[in-house]
């Protein structure tokens, strides 16, 4: 059952010409054009957020589809309740976890402490860089090292980089404190860029 | 103070720092396949809606009326199919309607000789619902049957014997011992009484010989609307109208539901058996 509404955090959440709130409305209307704008903006992040997460590319896929198909099935039901941003992330956080944690440990990695960074963590060895692709390489190095990060921070630091959102909205989407969501931004951050100055000490961000 | 707020200035530029580099790097997206199958599901969707809120079958549309008249036509299924029920409505109707009482007068008028009309059928049905209440009324259904039966044997005996009026007398002190004895409620019993003082009215055999019948019946558990004499008269009937085979057929359901009628004592035996013996002889 996937939740149609969330308990809306500003009471006065009016939908505006064109935004995700109203192009849902006018998608529940029978316009699929609307959906197509939705989904065109939104797909990378929540794409991304899935396949961050999960080492099985066929799993991310899977409930990224999932997910757009509760927000197609849920849309007669809609009400604009909240952003429509935390509406799609929490469907997506709930499959995530009903389909992966409930089974495994996250990414099968073993979980840090939130407290925890990457201090004592090295790269991978297949990421040490080739000097003609340079690009490639920071890219390759930012991927590892959000990789190593643990579930909870991991979530959070998607969450904020991808989409802009705030510790208050994330805290809503995952459902713990906005103290505690705080701490897994900050502690993922501080992480990424300690993880990435292990692999290239010479470097600087 | 000054600490915190330097702390959360190196945060931010930490922040804005990897959010580049992030922003950077080539980002992954869905494959077509992916994108043309989520959007080709919410075309499915929006068509889906709209049927949904545009069609609606008439079943549903009509649930309430349909759902009543199928409840109708079962209950009335059922009156049809089941004869019993038909007859236990009969006679607590016959028993609530006032105008039985016009049947009493009926029986009055009506002569010794069975006819062939509703009238005593009327009156035997009368003289059963009587039957039935009495019985209806008591706590111990064997001991009023035996009472009742006691009753009709002493009134049927007297009457050979004694004039109308001492009948009618006793048949009205042993019908309001019954009813006496009977712990019903004093507005039923006092109907039931009143009922009883117009049955002391009855003076003839065919009378007492009906309210016997009907208890003979009412204590067989069946509540029959059909006694011997109405039976004889229609047997009567058929062969007037020389209608043999129905005769015949009728002779044969006589026998089954009055076996008393082959019986050389009673009252009817010696017109039954002259019908059996011209059929028989035929």
């Amino acid at each position: 059952m996937v939740p149609t509404s969330i308990h809306p955090k500003d009471e006065s959440l009016i939908p505006q010409v064109g935004s995700d709130e109203q192009l849902m409305l006018d998608y529940q209307a029978g316009d699929v054009r609307a959906f197509e704008a939705l989904y065109l903006k939104h797909k990378g992040p929540l794409y991304r957020y899935f396949v961050r997460q999960l080492h099985d590319q066929q799993l991310a896929e899977d409930l990224y589809q999932d997910t757009w198909g509760k927000v197609i099935n849920a849309a007669k039901q809609y009400q604009v309740t909240a952003k429509f941003t935390t509406w799609l992330y929490k469907i997506a956080h709930n499959l995530l976890i009903d389909h992966v944690r409930a089974v495994k440990p996250l990414d099968k990695v073993t979980p840090l402490g939130e407290d925890e960074t990457m201090d004592n963590l090295q790269a991978d060895d297949q990421a040490s860089p080739e000097p003609q692709v340079e690009q490639q390489q920071q890219a390759d190095m930012m991927k590892g090292c959000i990789a190593k990060l643990p579930a909870v921070q991991k979530e959070a630091f998607l969450l904020n980089i991808e989409m802009g959102m705030t510790a208050a909205m994330i805290s809503d989407i995952a459902n713990v404190t906005l103290e505690a969501t705080k701490s897994r931004i900050r502690y993922a951050y501080q992480s990424i860029k300690q993880c990435i100055a292990n692999q290239r000490p010479e470097t600087t961000l | 103070m000054n600490q915190q707020q330097d702390h959360d200035a190196e945060f931010t530029a930490l922040q804005t720092e990897i959010k580049d580099a992030y922003h950077q790097q080539p980002l992954e997206q869905p494959s077509a396949e992916l994108d043309e199958a989520i959007l080709a599901k919410a075309r499915s969707g929006a068509n889906v809606t709209k049927v949904s809120s545009t069609k609606k079958s008439i079943w549903q549309r009509n649930a309430w009326v349909y759902s009543s008249a199928a409840s109708v036509l079962l209950v009335a299924g059922l009156f049809i199919l089941n004869p019993s029920l038909q007859k236990h409505l009969g006679t607590d109707s016959e028993q609530s309607v006032p105008a039985q009482q016009s049947s009493f007068k009926q029986v009055k008028s009506t002569s010794d000789v069975p006819k062939v009309t509703e009238s005593p059928v009327e009156d035997a049905t009368a003289a059963e619902s009587i039957a039935v209440q009495g019985l209806s009324m008591s706590s111990a259904p064997m001991n009023s049957e035996r009472v009742n039966r006691d009753v009709v044997s002493e009134a049927s005996d007297n009457n050979r014997s004694d004039s109308n009026g001492t009948i009618e007398s006793q048949m009205a002190d042993k019908s309001s011992a019954v009813m006496s004895a009977a712990p019903a409620p004093a507005k039923v019993n006092a109907e039931v009484q009143k009922k009883a003082l117009e049955l002391q009215s009855r003076s003839h055999d065919k009378e007492v010989q009906q309210v016997k019948q009907s208890f003979n019946g009412s204590l067989k558990g069946d509540i029959e609307l059909d006694t011997a004499d109405v039976a004889l008269a229609r047997l009567k009937v058929l062969m007037a109208d020389n209608k043999l085979i129905q005769a015949e057929r009728y002779m044969i359901t006589i026998d089954q539901r009055f076996p008393e009628l082959s019986d050389p004592s009673h009252p009817l035996y010696e017109q039954y058996h002259k019908i059996v013996l011209q059929l028989t002889s035929q």
